[in-house]
């Protein structure tokens, strides 16, 4: 249980604000910080891993206290159990894949995790090549192995996906959620992408000017109405095709294509690129198994 | 989708699933729902609910006679239409509201719907979902 109750004074754009944060964060929990920029998402991070130190309060990461500020406690970056992993990649360039992660490697610790975090980053066959031949999303993938090598407890990332394009984007959420899971980390997402905060977070903590406004699962957060449908996804629109006065509304939900019939009130405030709820009735869908499925039929 | 506001007047439920009752002015809808007043705010007699349905899930009758399955049964008239080659596109004056009925081009051409006509909206309890008031 990471518990955290700090206060710090920012200069924002619109003047000085106070980051006035209460919450707790369960163990293996994977919670995602959303909020406009300049709301306090970042330096909530940096002070959590103690890059930035907060004016007052506590910080406990499992009964152990790494803030209080009435006693005077501030523990080092460096003893905090954390790896943090920034949208920058920060990799040394005149180094290898596999240099790049010996390098985090601590004095007299094992070895056999670099092979470990080259298998699960699919890493394997670039493990010789320096960073400037590498793509974004591989580069990403260098970045998330070598924050894992100390075997930290805490993962912290402040928006390592926003700078690579939404394919590369879906396969790094996957690789993420396995190294959350195959080393039951409790992760901080810092995010704007509310499917993919759907897809990864078991909570989602709002921030609005430096306090927290919402607090739960992302469908009891971000769903604007409480609609009775339990079929409900959140996707992004990829296309509208006007038919008439039918629109076939395009929109992709995790890695699937799914086509929705809508009138042209509905699409008069729906562009290309927006997130949106799809919600429909429980009683409709088919389930079919998938070993022995009948001959495909459009619906 | 078509929105309409009502009231909830009765509750039913068995396990999971609740048959919930609004009145929309004088005329009961009936929706089915995997909620129950345990664990749905929304859900409590006297409360205001919305009312929603796709334009696609109604289906129209006129002058009609017998029994069907279908309980939520409207009395509208048509105010306008437009029509394409496969399907047809029905707005509809139920009370004080509009709803859109759309069907094929087949159906709309056998009914022989004229404006002012007097139909009946009908939708599947199954059909209709319920949100808490905005």
């Amino acid at each position: 249980m990471i518990v955290i109750q700090i206060q710090k004074k920012l200069q924002s754009a619109t003047g000085e604000m106070l980051l006035n944060l209460d919450f707790e964060i369960r163990e293996n929990n994977f919670v995602t910080l959303y909020g406009a920029s300049g709301s306090g998402k970042t330096t909530t991070l940096r002070m959590l891993s103690g890059l930035t130190q907060a004016d007052k309060g506590i910080i406990t990461v499992n009964n152990e206290n790494w803030l209080d500020t009435d006693k005077k406690i501030q523990l080092s970056p460096q003893k905090r159990n954390i790896a943090y992993v920034f949208q920058d990649y920060a990799l040394f360039p005149n180094m290898s894949v596999r240099e790049n992660l010996n390098y985090a490697l601590e004095k007299g610790q094992d070895k056999s995790i670099i092979e470990e975090l080259l298998a699960l980053m699919e890493l394997q066959q670039l493990q010789h090549q320096k960073p400037a031949q590498l793509s974004g999303g591989q580069k990403q993938r260098v970045a998330l192995a070598r924050a894992l090598v100390r075997r930290p407890k805490i993962l912290l990332l402040d928006e390592p996906l926003s700078a690579v394009d939404q394919e590369m984007r879906v396969k790094l959420q996957d690789y993420i959620l396995q190294a959350h899971r195959k080393y039951q980390l409790t992760t901080i997402l810092v995010s704007h992408d509310i499917a993919e905060i759907y897809k990864m977070s078991d909570k989602v903590i709002v921030l609005e000017n430096g306090i927290i406004s919402k607090n739960g699962r992302p469908d009891e957060v971000f769903s604007s109405r409480i609609v009775s449908g339990k079929f409900q996804f959140v996707g992004e629109i990829l296309k509208i095709e006007k038919e008439n006065f039918i629109n076939i509304v395009v929109v992709l939900i995790g890695n699937n294509i799914v086509k929705i019939i809508a009138m042209d009130e509905e699409i008069q405030d729906l562009n290309i690129g927006n997130k949106v709820l799809i919600a429909s009735k429980a009683f409709n869908p088919i389930l079919t198994k998938i070993d022995s499925v009948p001959k495909s039929r459009d619906l | 989708m078509n929105i309409l506001k009502g009231k909830i007047s009765e509750i039913k439920t068995e396990g999971s699933l609740s048959l919930v009752k609004i009145w929309v002015q004088n005329c009961p809808i009936t929706s089915i729902v995997i909620d129950t007043a345990e664990h749905s705010e929304y859900l409590k007699i006297d409360n205001p609910a919305t009312i929603i349905f796709k334009e696609t899930e109604v289906v129209l009758a006129k002058d009609f006679s017998g029994i069907i399955s279908l309980q939520n049964k409207l009395d509208c008239s048509v105010i306008s239409f437009e029509k394409g080659n496969l399907l047809c596109k029905i707005i509809l004056q139920f009370q004080d509201s509009k709803i859109t009925s759309v069907i094929t081009r087949n159906a709309f051409d056998q009914l022989a719907i004229q404006e002012n006509d007097s139909v009946i909206a009908m939708i599947k309890t199954n059909e209709i979902s319920l949100a808490a008031h905005d």
